[in-house]
């Protein structure tokens, strides 16, 4: 019986060992600009940041993290065009690189490259990277409620 | 009758109601496990794999949609993806998944199985991603104007056919030249693979003087990036300019993995005011 019990015990350790983290998380999953008129440009995130990614790898291999949006905001058959939906990567605790720091971009519908993981990063430390929004309304944009979907995507390289 | 049909809308109507107006679930936190999988495998032969996907929100379930792609090289040396199946070094059309599409409740964990069956005559090696995009279960349809985010996160899969692998690869272009930045040089080393695997070309760019003595040396391509089958990959080094002027010699020795190393050298001069 004793036997039994150090065998199993073995076996599960073994699988704990074998267990590996690849996780990413966002604190919120949604980005509500609420009213805005004609002309306005608001920003969520005030002096620090709207949502926070936490990533994590255990895996020992560079990783990195894009963001799209998969179609532009759109109410009905009206939309309104990814140049006026901006996102910005902020502060980050990560020993990687991050793309246009500080600065706002234009989402596309292509993913564009955000984070690189740094070497410090890929043996199971939180990464924290920090994003603002804002969102311009173009003249003549027709009334409506404007939805879409943001997407962050985390892979290692091939 | 009548009543009946109305008692039936009621219903629908009732059940709709409690998807439409849940208040939406915040947060998102979702492991993979593992990240990368790799096989050696006998043509005509099938191996199988598991994934296993960790909800670890305690307050959120979570809608997951699973899917296979092909990758492709960008030039900043990550990976896009295409359909499956549209790339020559695909295996995803031949890997089956089960489930593709669940729900993962807070705490909870799923193990996604699957099964890759290697057709005859295959050769070399084939590669996919397995994507789990993940989003709240439970969304509104009557938020105002807003933003969902949700995340997709992706397993890679390396399948290498046993006793087909050929490794063969030439060093196409060897440069080094002036950079936007005057105090340092771009080192641009392009590799074509001309075999019928991925390979990750490493080595070391030697800097010589015009006398032959060696006056810096570094990695190249420290990371391990790839280099698909058939396809060529241009890798940039910035190289911090030697302190005097004068004719220098660049030599690089490439390592991928074949059974000879490939190398090349580039001359350049640098001068006062570059």
């Amino acid at each position: 019986m004793k036997f039994i019990f150090i065998t199993l015990l073995l076996v599960s350790i073994t699988t704990i060992c074998l267990a590996g983290e690849f996780t990413m998380s966002t604190d919120t999953s949604n980005v509500s600009f609420g009213e805005m008129a004609i002309g306005d440009w608001k920003e969520l995130g005030g002096g620090t940041y709207h949502n926070q990614l936490t990533c994590k790898s255990t895996n020992g291999k560079t990783w990195y993290v894009k963001i799209y949006v998969l179609a532009p905001l759109t109410s009905g058959t009206k939309t309104i065009n990814n140049s006026y939906f901006k996102y910005m990567p902020g502060w980050t605790n990560g020993t990687g690189s991050v793309q246009n720091q500080y600065s706002f971009i234009a989402f596309s519908g292509i993913s564009s490259l955000v984070y690189v993981s740094g070497p410090d990063d890929n043996s199971g430390s939180d990464v924290y990277l920090q994003f603002k929004y804002g969102l311009s309304i173009p003249a003549n944009q027709v009334a409506g409620i404007y939805n879409t979907t943001v997407r962050y995507v985390m892979t290692e390289t091939l | 009758m009548f009543i009946r049909k109305i008692t039936i809308f009621l219903f629908v109507l009732a059940a709709s109601s409690a998807f439409i107006f849940v208040k939406p679930a915040e947060a998102i936190k979702l492991n993979i496990d593992p990240p990368r999988i790799e096989f050696s495998v006998k043509a005509g032969k099938t191996v199988n794999g598991m994934v296993t996907l960790a909800n670890e929100e305690k307050d959120t379930a979570l809608h997951i949609k699973v899917y296979l792609q092909d990758l492709i090289y960008l030039p900043d040396g990550t990976n896009d993806f295409v359909s499956p199946g549209s790339t020559p070094w695909s295996c995803a059309k031949w890997i089956k998944i089960r489930p593709v599409e669940f729900e993962l409740l807070p705490g909870g964990k799923q193990n996604v199985r699957f099964n890759l069956l290697v057709p005859p005559d295959t050769k070399g090696g084939r590669y996919a991603i397995i994507f789990f995009e993940a989003s709240p279960a439970l969304i509104s349809g009557k938020r105002g104007a807003s933003v969902d985010v949700n995340i997709r996160m992706g397993t890679i899969v390396l399948l290498t056919v046993q006793d087909t692998v050929i490794y063969k690869a030439k060093l196409t272009n060897f440069e080094i030249s002036d950079s936007d930045d005057k105090d340092f040089l771009n080192i641009a080393v392009s590799v074509y693979n001309n075999g019928n695997v991925l390979i990750r070309p490493i080595g070391k760019v030697k800097i010589e003087d015009e006398n032959g003595k060696k006056i810096d040396e570094m990695d190249f391509n420290v990371k391990g990036g790839g280099v698909l089958p058939k396809t060529g990959r241009e890798f940039i080094v910035k190289y911090k300019k030697p302190a005097s002027e004068g004719k220098y010699n660049g030599i690089i020795t490439i390592d991928y993995g074949g059974e000879v190393l490939i190398g090349g050298q580039s001359k350049f001069t640098v001068s006062t005011g570059n």
